[in-house]
């Protein structure tokens, strides 16, 4: 509903709003973005190999909280499945999904509790670690040796909650070498308190998975694509494009705060629902969040290369954060999975206004999926061959060099 | 109305029993086969009494709830289903967006 805007200009967002972060971060280089790697098939094959040998999250402990409780993870971009598991120890597994038999796929998908796994192909059976406890016949086989046919271990480890694994036979870094200064940073944050209940969306998007990632890490289009859905939410008479209050880069990772507007007026059931919400969560933000300290800050917007961003606040969007993983299916095709997480709900009252946040944040977000879809079909048409970037689009420009670096890397091995 | 009993004084709501759905998936169904002027009245009657509607929800909490209670807040779920239509979109769908019954829906942990 359009009501009349009074202008409030603030000086510490036009203040925020006038910093070149491409002139502080000119080691990325300058100039136009190449097109190439939106559209070329060889180079989704070399992303391939990065996808390969780094960390990808692929979960969260909450989807394995119970012993028994597992989660087949299908990366058929990689010719690859993987099964992640709860032990009554309480530790996480992952192993291939490959019987050692004669290497049938194990489990179809999905996810369950179970106190075995099992291969439908000739009932051999594993402990949930991948040990091996059972072969039907087994006199018939010339004796095997168990510790040998156990399942496939892959590399699984877990941050504040996510859990992440390498499918290399040797990883190159441990999980906290990786994350690099992500992992101090956000020490402090209550991941295990504020991510107990989360709902999820997913489609298939028809768009390369840069593209999908890349709307995510920049606010440049919030004033023209979510109009309807956020009026004036990071823009007003101060910062009129949306700049972001702060970009950091940390090793292959990245940050970016979003700014709200203090002429952002709130339709009536926001408001209403902030209110019942119970407002902002009860806790200190680790001093890496909100790194400019501004009193607009919205949420932190954290890049986990290659395919996660993940999303703090204090509550200022209703729930505690989002994440997003980005999977790629073929050159042209993502998976998109989008996860709210919301506190605990104390009351029927806080339930019901927590959806109020979950309604909005899904539908402003189908305003950026058929946009992708649309940005596309246009790349490819090949039309363009270079993209030029400003100063607030610097993360991707960061994301297009570390890739390239990647995937540099990853040859040399 | 015994099929959608509500707490006392909301019985005029249960006109609205068709809203009193349990996953956003339904709900979010519901919403895109309605039409604005059905989501209108909804949004009406409910917005009406929002603020005694809270305060009698905002007493409860949310595990074990009565039936009664369950189905007031159920449709008070329906209402934030449909409020953006109401107050952003003036229609059902996102205007130019992504079509949202090709989203799949999952919950971890939450309940509704």
């Amino acid at each position: 509903m359009t009501t009349p805007t009074t202008r409030i200009p603030d000086s510490s967002l036009d203040e925020a709003a006038a910093i070149r972060w491409d002139e502080r971060y000119a080691h990325l280089g300058s100039g136009p973005l190449p097109a190439e790697p939106y559209m070329s098939a060889e180079y989704f094959e070399a992303e391939k190999t990065v996808f390969r040998r780094t960390w990808l999250n692929v979960a969260r402990v909450e989807e394995l909280r119970d012993p028994g409780d597992y989660v087949v993870v299908d990366l058929d971009f990689l010719g690859q499945s993987v099964i992640l598991t709860r032990t009554a120890d309480g530790a996480i597994h992952a192993v291939h999904n490959v019987c050692s038999h004669r290497g049938n796929r194990m489990l179809c998908g999905g996810t369950g509790n179970t106190r075995s796994l099992g291969c439908r192909y000739h009932g051999w059976t594993y402990g949930l670690d991948g040990e091996l406890r059972y072969v039907p016949d087994e006199e018939s086989f010339e004796p095997l040796d168990r510790a040998a046919l156990a399942l496939t271990p892959v590399h699984v480890d877990t941050w504040q909650g996510f859990v992440f694994i390498n499918l290399a036979r040797t990883p190159a870094q441990t999980l906290t070498e990786f994350l690099g200064p992500m992992v101090d940073d956000l020490d402090g944050y209550p991941f295990d308190e504020v991510s107990r209940s989360s709902y999820w969306w997913s489609a298939e998007i028809p768009a390369n998975w840069k593209l999908v990632r890349d709307a995510f890490l920049e606010t440049y289009h919030v004033r023209f694509v979510h109009g309807r859905s956020l009026p004036r939410g990071a823009w007003g008479t101060s910062n009129p494009w949306a700049h972001g209050l702060d970009y950091r880069l940390l090793g292959r990772h990245s940050r970016y705060d979003v700014p709200g507007n203090p002429e952002f007026r709130p339709t009536f059931m926001a408001g209403t629902s902030f209110v019942h919400s119970g407002g902002l969560m009860d806790f200190e933000l680790p001093e890496a969040m909100n790194a400019s300290k501004s009193p607009w800050w919205l949420q932190d917007v954290n890049f986990v290369f290659p395919n996660l961003i993940f999303d703090p606040s204090q509550g200022q969007l209703f729930g505690s954060y989002y994440s997003y993983n980005f999977w790629p299916i073929t050159q042209g095709r993502t998976r998109f999975v989008m996860k709210s997480y919301f506190p605990e709900p104390k009351t029927a009252g806080q339930r019901a206004a927590q959806e109020y946040g979950k309604v909005l944040l899904r539908d402003t977000v189908l305003e950026d999926l058929s946009l992708i879809a649309g940005q596309h079909t246009a790349v490819m048409s090949g039309v363009k061959t270079e993209f030029p970037l400003n100063a607030t689009e610097v993360l991707i420009r960061h994301c297009a060099v570390t890739m390239d670096e990647a995937i540099r890397e990853a040859g040399d091995e | 109305m015994s099929d959608f009993p509500l707490p006392a004084g909301f019985e005029e709501l249960a006109g609205y029993r068709a809203w009193g759905l349990r996953t956003e998936q339904e709900r979010s169904d519901r919403r895109q086969a309605s039409t604005v002027a059905d989501i209108e009245e909804f949004y009406r009657v409910m917005t009406a009494r929002i603020e005694e509607i809270f305060a009698h929800l905002n007493a409860l909490p949310l595990a074990g709830l009565a039936p009664a209670d369950e189905n007031l807040l159920l449709l008070t779920l329906s209402l934030q289903e449909i409020s953006t239509v109401v107050e952003n979109y003036r229609t059902v769908a996102v205007p130019d967006g992504w079509d949202v019954r090709d989203i799949e829906m999952n919950v971890v942990g939450g309940t509704y």
